[in-house]
């Protein structure tokens, strides 16, 4: 009789054993992140609106191995007042312009750090993500300005370009034009497409500088980088930010020769001893590596530029080498106090969720996602020591 | 014979057993050796979370717990059948799709559709024939079977091909897995096709005085036709033709509609509209003898 209890114990605790794996998911009913990764385009909307309705909010959306799309959504919000999606995606020549414009009309605005995460390399601007928030925001246009290879073609017909050096100069009078019509450059597509936006509060429509709208030639006040190796394209930030320029956008997939990183100049002197200075890093990393890189700067005081670690990173010419990325960091004059960086990476986003839960239990706010090759990376940010004066 | 009987064979006999069941669920992938029972198809991988290389060969196998793909070489993965929340189809080329059959689809296949209040949203699955390629003939048939699931905070999919012969076994066996039932929205076409040639005399006029948004199309100002189909209890299905005339092949769009008895205030307008978030949309139409409310 004995041996039949011990040997029913036994059973009953194998049998238990097999069942707790699958109880330990969700410990409430509330997860702090939902993650999406399916294949169909028109899918991944779907999903996300519904996970939308629950009070999340989209972080980061990239193409994923396996040809499907990866997502992460955070819960921020009460789920009576949910954010709206639209993914909006370019089908031939239709008028993109247009589309994102009837839907900005509506009350959605480009979400710019989620544009550009199509399959091609180097990215088109083939897809664009849209959020109407629950409170609408102040109406928005935007205008898209060729930024290719026709328009590269077309520029070389001008003699007066042909000792041009900077691309984005190609495009001066289209972009003069929009920055003295009160849109500002809300990102760069390099080889594609330069998006402006303008909301109500701008130049003419009561509100923003009139500086822009009176200069002849507003476009000086950017300058710009090309697709420099990490060590390069540290120095040349040094010295833009030492000039009074902070960094408005960095496109890691820029075409060779291409504009990489957008500069715009500070308003004040930057020969006055109390000018605001802009700091910068950049390095080279990979998947193994990029944690340990990320903390070792923010140790520094640095903090991730998230346009930098955004999509989708190709193996390169060497298959035995984990494919590389460029991280530029920044350090702002506002900011004190140190970053710290989590990454967490997998073959399957799914993969991630208790390790997800865990790290946001500990502070971490995910930034996005990073498709490398094979694996699927969350960049998690932890700023306790934040301290914005 | 009389070692069978001896204490030390029951004292082996029962040492075997307890090592078998403490060690049975520490078995890595313990589940992944189960012996899967049902028919295997035969499948093309074609896209997913799966860990092996797109447009491979599968065996696609379907038993009470799991859908199993199963290439040659590697191990085969599993989705758990209790966690599908949705199957899809898309048959390519089968036969050419109208227009109007499309704005059927996107009427009553898009999130709304299955999530209606009414209805209640729960793990439905749908299957949807996507029939809205091109209207010219194709030679290619191409089965295309989309699995969806949810696990813990993931909501994942699977994307396979199958051979037109094994496609409606295998959706029938996906179907009594699941314990769920689905639609052929190709079959509930050619249904309603019927149902809206027989109600034509029924048809609603109506006449929009201003771009109005039903479903997930804009309707211009105009006149146009409605066919109600009732479905059950204060609940249909709205079918827009504009012009004069109910021409099937002109169908502009669909949606579901609550019916009401018919407003007491008998002079009020016969369409009435809201606004919402800058768009317009219809919120009653009003006949002698209901009143249709739009969600």
């Amino acid at each position: 009789m004995k041996r039949q209890i011990e040997l029913g114990i036994v059973i009953a605790v194998a049998l238990l054993s097999r069942a707790l794996p699958a109880q330990e998911a969700q410990v409430d009913g509330s997860p702090r992140y939902r993650l999406l990764q399916v294949v169909e385009l028109s899918t991944v909307q779907e999903k996300v609106n519904e996970i939308a309705a629950e009070g999340y909010r989209l972080v980061g959306a990239v193409p994923a191995p396996g040809g499907t799309w990866a997502t992460i959504m955070e819960k921020v919000e009460a789920p009576s007042k949910p954010c709206k999606y639209l993914l909006l995606a370019r089908k031939g020549e239709r008028d993109f312009q247009g589309q994102i414009n009837e839907a900005a009309s509506q009350g959605f605005r480009l979400l710019p750090r989620n544009l550009a995460q199509g399959r091609t390399q180097p990215p088109q601007f083939d897809v664009a993500w849209m959020e109407k928030p629950a409170v609408p925001p102040a109406a928005t246009q935007y205008l898209l300005i060729p930024f290719g290879a026709k328009m590269a073609a077309k520029a070389s017909l001008n003699p007066a370009l042909w000792a041009e050096t900077n691309p984005l100069h190609y495009i001066r009078p289209q972009i003069n034009a929009a920055l003295q019509q009160g849109y500002k450059i809300e990102r760069i597509v390099s080889g594609a497409v330069v998006v402006m936006e303008k909301s109500s509060g701008g130049v003419g429509e009561g509100g923003g500088s009139t500086s822009q709208a009176s200069d002849p030639d507003p476009l000086s006040r950017y300058h710009t980088l090309g697709n420099y190796r990490a060590g390069r394209l540290r120095k040349r930030l040094q010295q833009e930010a030492l000039g009074g320029y902070h960094l408005l956008d960095f496109a890691p997939y820029a075409p060779k020769m291409w504009t990489a990183a957008v500069l715009e100049k500070d308003g004040s002197d930057p020969s006055a001893s109390n000018a605001v200075k802009y700091q910068y890093t950049a390095f080279a990393s990979n998947l193994p590596k990029l944690e340990k890189d990320l903390n070792s700067h923010a140790a520094a005081g640095f903090r991730l530029f998230p346009q930098s670690l955004l999509g989708a990173f190709q193996p390169q010419a060497r298959p035995d080498k984990p494919p590389r990325c460029r991280v530029v960091m920044e350090k702002a004059p506002e900011v004190l106090g140190q970053c710290q960086y989590r990454v967490l990476a997998a073959a399957r986003l799914s993969d991630l969720s208790a390790d997800l839960e865990k790290a946001a239990g500990e502070g971490f706010r995910a930034l996005g996602i990073v498709s490398f090759d094979h694996s699927l990376a969350v960049v998690l940010e932890k700023s306790g020591m934040e301290n914005r004066k | 014979m009389k070692f069978l009987h001896s204490s030390s064979h029951r004292r082996l006999m029962r040492g075997v057993m307890l090592l078998a069941c403490i060690a049975m669920p520490l078995l890595p992938e313990a589940k992944g050796v189960e012996k899967v029972s049902g028919k295997p198809w035969q499948a093309v991988y074609l896209a997913g979370v799966a860990p092996f290389p797109r447009n491979v060969n599968v065996q696609v196998t379907i038993d009470a717990e799991s859908l199993r793909l199963a290439p040659r070489k590697t191990d085969s993965f599993a989705v758990p059948v209790n966690s599908i929340t949705l199957v899809s189809t898309n048959v390519k080329g089968s036969h050419p799709a109208s227009r109007a059959e499309w704005r059927f689809l996107e009427g009553f296949m898009s999130y709304a559709a299955g999530c209606y209040p009414p209805q209640g949203c729960g793990a439905v699955v749908m299957f949807t024939s996507f029939l809205m390629l091109a209207s010219y003939p194709m030679k290619s048939h191409d089965y295309l079977v989309s699995v969806s699931w949810r696990e813990g905070t993931a909501d994942e999919e699977v994307l396979f091909r199958v051979g037109p012969k094994d496609y409606a076994t295998l959706l029938a066996e996906l179907e009594k897995a699941t314990g769920k039932k689905w639609k052929n929205m190709d079959t509930e076409w050619a249904k309603v096709h019927q149902e809206i040639t027989s109600q034509q005399g029924s048809k609603i006029s109506i006449q929009l005085d201003r771009k109005v948004r039903v479903g997930k199309f804009d309707l211009k100002p105009g006149a146009y036709q409605a066919v109600l189909l009732e479905r059950e209890a204060q609940r249909g299905e709205l079918y827009f033709f504009p012009g004069e005339q109910v021409n099937i092949e002109h169908l502009t769009t669909a949606t579901w509609v609550e019916i009401a008895p018919a407003a007491a205030d008998a002079a009020s307008a016969p369409v009435t509209f809201r606004e919402k978030d800058g768009t317009t949309t219809l919120d009653e139409i009003h006949m002698p003898s209901l009143t249709v409310r739009f969600p």
